[in-house]
């Protein structure tokens, strides 16, 4: 037993100090023994903290403080030529009860989550099992389905989105060939969004990354006694894949979502900065980014900025505790 | 181990007062305007410019200034930008109380910039503005204090497509005309065409053009105290005659109308798909780059006994209230409106200049497309009236929603009273 212990600990030290496996040997068999650090451990660990420092100022000067900052904003009046005024809750109160524009962007922002979260991962999720093949030029055909993510952020897309998805653009082209007259996309309030969630589905290369990575841990041995037990492969992929993949689901739940509330660039750039036609495509983000920098309204973008952070938190802190009854991680029995 | 532990109790703190001091640095960023650069400056310190403009523009103001440091004056670092973004990188500069000397300014933001003291009063420098137009000077003035000093001018035109009209047979209105025969005009196009071309643009949502609208009628759209002075049945009037206009079919559906927006060579008008539009003497010469045919821009519905057009400052020159050069900065500006160097360099890429010396200076150096624009701001002078006031603070944003209550009356996503209702409430509000 303890033979086993000490393996597993010098093994699992080993990479990280090498030829220092006696001392954190003792350390990991969790003896009380406080050993004491030579001049040279000590001037490691202060090197270690100088090497921390960048990152330390950073993380205060850039984060941290601005965030301090911002939180004290959200609490004032502020148009960034005067002093900032304390109003309290004013802005809080402000955005629920008198703000059909700040109700609107909630709607907007709900609507692009909830669609094109589940879509995009459903999307990646499915390449990835057609990825996870050996087929010839197998890595040629990921590298280009990964494309669309390198470019999907970016302000070229959105602006090659407006020429796809406008009256005369080349989604209506094709479908004039069969007869049909498109509406234009872009500038139409009921289709606008759409094309917003469409272009955020297309972008799945991380996700699917992630997925193709899961899909190759699965042993090879627990599919073929499942097909061995008589086991097809929708059965295969129901029973056996999809329950050993749910940690990478959850996982990829979790990230995309928070990505998919601070969306920003497209609605931006597709609709001129405006959030049009008729605020369709007023994201949360678009409209703090009006609200700050267009009406200099700074504490009322910055009480939006806590909301979101807040909202974010709630979303995150349900999928957790729904994770429980769903996410399986294998080391349980 | 015990110096790693005291380095470990201490870290939170460090990083607490860190915090805090960064937080309290950050939030002394208010402190006001106090101390302005003062006089006592030296001339010769070298000074920041900024304006927004396209390549043209840059270059042009690039070499004018190049030229006015070589004659003599302050080394000058010049910051140019596109439009969008330009506003925002200079409110957020203001935030840090760090604006570049000389700052190109709107005549519809600065009311916003110098009401809130980011400005220098102009009269604390030696400026010559002696050769403006009369109703020019006043455009930088708020209160008996100046602010800006107009650096081009513009107007707005009534652009038609004359290629089109003339295979229509449909001609462009012409003397004094109304708004009633824009309605004419437009549906005459729209069945002269059978149905393919539209007549005019949707102007629906451009408070300039409602503007005009309410000028025409003698009146003038803010009393002098910056109250709204239009009545909720002249706004009434205008959304219903835009409305008719689509209805029938002598304007684009909302959606094309949406689509186009903010984007000159996709517009009706620039591909042909519409007959007229109304647009700046800037955006007529943008327009006519990017179509073969021929343009021609004349007077918006006109009646001589009370003209709805007037001037209008396309940007202004102005001194940031921080300068540690101001009287750097006002030669900047002086050599830029004043110099015939200058003048000839700048040519009318920013606008049509603001002082009668440049114009006839310039007369015969312009290029063919840009020619009309100079000749109808001479129209322009003729037959216009000058703004009663200034645009007053809030004017940016009001122009904002009037823009929003338009889109939304032509989705059919508001009613006519509605639109109304929203944008006296907030002209009061």
């Amino acid at each position: 037993m303890l033979k086993a212990e000490t393996t597993a600990a010098a093994r699992s030290a080993a990479p990280v100090r090498p030829g220092g496996a006696a001392l954190s040997g003792g350390a990991v068999r969790g003896r009380a023994p406080k050993p004491r650090r030579s001049p040279r451990r000590r001037g490691e660990a202060r090197a270690g903290y100088l090497f921390l420092l960048p990152w330390f100022i950073g993380l205060v000067g850039l984060v941290l403080g601005p965030m301090l900052v911002s939180a004290y904003l959200s609490f004032t009046e502020y148009d960034l030529f005067h002093d900032p005024v304390w109003v309290g809750l004013d802005n809080y109160r402000t955005m629920f009860t008198d703000d059909p524009r700040y109700l609107q962007s909630l709607r907007v922002t709900f609507t692009y989550v909830v669609a094109s979260v589940p879509l995009r991962l459903a999307v990646a999720l499915g390449l990835a099992l057609l990825m996870n093949r050996t087929v010839r030029g197998m890595s040629f055909y990921r590298a280009v389905l990964y494309l669309p993510s390198l470019l999907g952020g970016s302000v070229a897309i959105a602006v090659l989105w407006r020429q796809l998805f406008g009256g005369e653009g080349a989604v209506n082209q094709i479908l004039a060939l069969v007869g049909i007259d498109g509406p234009s996309w872009i500038s139409s309030p009921d289709t606008s969004l759409l094309t917003i969630i469409v272009l955020a589905v297309w972008q799945f290369g991380s996700p699917m990354v992630i997925f193709l990575a899961g899909l190759r841990q699965i042993p090879q041995e627990v599919l073929e006694a499942a097909t061995v037990d008589g086991a097809g492969a929708v059965r295969r992929f129901f029973s056996v894949v999809l329950p050993l993949l749910t940690p990478l689901v959850f996982f990829n739940v979790i990230m995309q979502t928070i990505v998919a509330f601070q969306a920003f660039t497209p609605s931006f750039i597709i609709s001129n900065g405006t959030g049009g036609p008729v605020d369709s495509t007023l994201f949360y983000t678009l409209y703090l980014y009006i609200k700050g920098f267009g009406e200099f309204e700074m504490g009322y973008a910055s009480a939006m900025a806590w909301v979101l952070v807040a909202i974010i938190a709630v979303f995150t802190a349900v999928n957790f505790l729904g994770a429980r009854r769903w996410v399986y991680y294998g080391d349980e029995s | 181990m015990k110096s790693t532990r005291r380095t470990h109790r201490h870290a939170p703190l460090i990083a607490l007062t860190t915090c805090a001091a960064l937080t309290l640095a950050a939030c002394g960023i208010g402190g006001g305007p106090e101390d302005p650069g003062g006089g006592a400056a030296d001339p010769s310190a070298p000074i920041r410019a900024a304006w927004w403009g396209e390549d043209n523009q840059n270059q042009a103001l690039d070499a004018a200034i190049t030229a006015f440091t070589e004659a003599g004056g302050p080394a000058v670092t010049v910051e140019p930008q596109p439009w969008d973004g330009y506003w925002d990188k200079l409110a957020t500069q203001v935030a840090g109380r760090d604006i570049p000397d000389v700052v190109m300014q709107a005549a519809s933001q600065l009311p916003t910039y110098a009401g809130r003291d980011a400005l220098l009063d102009l009269s604390e420098v030696d400026l010559d503005l002696s050769g403006l137009d009369d109703g020019i000077r006043d455009f930088g003035a708020i209160g008996d204090q100046t602010f800006g000093v107009v650096a081009a001018t513009n107007a707005t035109g009534f652009v038609t497509n004359a290629d089109l009209l003339g295979e229509l047979g449909v001609a462009a209105p012409e003397g004094e005309w109304t708004w009633a025969d824009l309605v004419t005009f437009a549906n005459e196009v729209h069945t002269a065409s059978g149905g393919e071309a539209w007549g005019v643009q949707d102007g629906s949502g451009d408070m300039i053009l409602f503007i005009l609208y309410v000028r025409d009628s003698g009146r003038e759209f803010y009393n002098d105290d910056g109250a709204i002075n239009a009545t909720p049945d002249d706004l009434r009037n205008w959304f219903q005659l835009w409305a008719d206009l689509r209805e029938s079919g002598a304007v684009p559906p909302a959606e094309a109308t949406a689509e186009a927006s903010g984007n000159l060579p996709g517009s009706p008008l620039a591909t042909g798909r519409a007959a007229a539009s109304f647009a700046w003497t800037q955006d007529y010469v943008a327009l006519q780059s990017v179509t073969d045919a021929a343009l021609d821009i004349a007077l918006p519905p006109y009646n001589a006994e009370s003209p709805s057009l007037w001037i209008n400052a396309a940007s202004l020159w102005s001194i940031s209230a921080w300068s540690e050069n101001p009287q750097g900065s006002a030669d900047l500006i002086d050599h830029l409106v004043n110099d015939p160097d200058a003048i000839e360099t700048l040519g009318v890429s920013l606008g049509i200049p603001p002082t009668a010396a440049a114009r006839e200076q310039l007369v015969d150096v312009v290029s063919d497309e840009e020619r009309p624009a100079v000749e109808y701001m001479d129209l322009v002078a003729e037959n216009s009236r000058p703004l009663n006031r200034l645009w007053p603070d809030g004017f940016a944003d009001s122009r904002t929603l009037f823009g929003q209550l338009g889109e939304s009356v032509a989705f059919g996503d508001m009613t006519i009273d509605e639109a109304l209702d929203a944008f006296f409430a907030d002209a009061e509000g």
